[in-house]
């Protein structure tokens, strides 16, 4: 049974060689990663209230070299923003009280034999 | 008796392993059940999240999804129980341990549930190649797991957002829970007070219950009614399934059947022929072979 809940967004962004971000909306990767992992993508760019995102805190640099697709050599980062309230909280502030970033370098890609 | 019961429980279960990690899950009215590739836990579009970092190659998981739905088969039907079990609860926990997000207590309490049905003598009853009694049958191992899990669920919610009612109200609010009794018993702060307290000291009694001789039968109906309140109300995938098929092992008395005449002796009897004048042949020294 759920015995808790969080509330979360997403943002990744690529960046270029001059270090300037390029916002990735998170639903555009829910196709690149698992079923499960899927949900956890799908409308985060907002706020938004779950039982848990153990997996998402623990795996923010697998889901952001899921977001490399074609952007060989560049750099994906992705930072997850927390609150303790619910979104329907009066208390509510999209303020997080808890921010964890990673960073990732997405491999070259591959020369033509 | 337990034995038996045993045996009903590692067929419930089976089956919920088998339904619940192959396509077959689809049958199931839940969405958040289906399988949505070939087997549960099979590799999509190269992505990683494996647990400490320990990501197998596509290859071995596939072939491990394979072996788990063999297992689960020859788990369900009662064949080779032991060796089943264990084989499908190890592939089905490695397979799990390769997608973090994937991770479900209902899965981990499925798994667990059946290597312990299969190394506790499930198989022993109800079973296409019954197991050879070897160390079990005994139910204590599983009735102990299924106590912990409540411990550790109750545990889970000895907080103050829970406590007071406030998450089971987000969790509504969220339409995590739903239907006409969640509706009712979520409506105000005050009953999701009520409710939270009502599930935690519910939880936490189950256990001891369970495992008191004295107190099963109600703790059996409690388990089954609490179960039943949660599927209305939550539907948390097959977790109920899982804990219904489990509280079969709590059904029947582990007391040692009581011996058979062979088992007993014959000079145990009071009629034993021991006791009775030895036949003529004995007296002259004649070997008697019993024919099987």
């Amino acid at each position: 049974m759920y015995s808790s809940t969080v509330t979360y967004r997403l943002e990744i962004a690529w960046l270029d060689g001059g270090g300037s971000q390029h916002p990735i909306d998170p639903s555009t990767l829910a196709g690149d990663v698992s079923s499960p992992a899927a949900p956890f993508l799908t409308g985060a760019a907002d706020f938004r209230t779950v039982a848990q995102i153990d997996a998402l805190r623990a795996h923010l640099g697998d889901v952001a070299r899921a977001a490399c697709g074609n952007r060989a050599g560049r750099v994906i980062e992705i930072t997850l923003h927390e609150r303790s309230l619910p979104l329907t909280s009066p208390g509510f502030s999209s303020e997080p009280e808890a921010i964890r970033t990673d960073r990732v370098t997405c491999p070259p890609a591959e020369s033509p034999k | 008796m337990s034995a038996r019961f045993l045996g009903y429980s590692r067929a419930a279960l089976g089956l919920v392993l088998l339904v619940r990690t192959t396509p077959l899950s689809r049958v199931l009215p839940w969405p958040v059940s289906h399988v949505a590739t070939p087997l549960l836990g099979w590799p999509e579009h190269g992505f990683r999240a494996a647990w400490g970092g320990l990501a197998l190659p596509d290859a071995v998981v596939i072939a491990l999804c394979v072996l788990r739905t063999v297992g689960a088969i020859l788990f369900t039907l009662g064949v080779w129980t032991r060796a089943a079990g264990t084989l499908a609860a190890v592939a089905a926990l490695v397979v799990l341990s390769q997608d973090a997000f994937g991770f479900k207590f209902t899965l981990y309490t499925l798994f667990v549930g059946t290597l312990l049905l299969g190394v506790s003598g499930g198989g022993c009853h109800l079973a296409l190649r019954p197991s050879p009694p070897g160390i079990g049958p005994s139910p204590w191992l599983v009735r102990a797991f299924v106590a912990s899990v409540y411990a550790w669920s109750a545990i889970a919610k000895l907080h103050g957002s829970w406590l007071s009612g406030e998450t089971l109200r987000t969790l509504h609010k969220a339409h995590y829970l739903t239907g006409e009794l969640a509706d009712a018993l979520f409506a105000t702060l005050g009953r999701c007070h009520a409710a939270a307290w009502g599930v935690v000291v519910t939880e936490l009694l189950l256990g001891p219950m369970l495992l008191v001789r004295r107190t099963r039968l109600v703790g059996l109906f409690l388990a089954v009614g609490m179960h039943a309140a949660y599927e209305w109300a939550a539907q948390p995938d097959v977790f109920g399934w899982v804990m219904v098929a489990l509280l079969f092992s709590f059904i029947g008395s582990c007391a040692k059947p009581s011996l058979t005449t062979t088992e007993r002796g014959l000079n145990d009897l009071p009629d034993a022929p021991m006791h009775r004048p030895l036949p003529r042949a004995l007296d002259r020294g004649v070997v008697y072979h019993h024919s099987p």
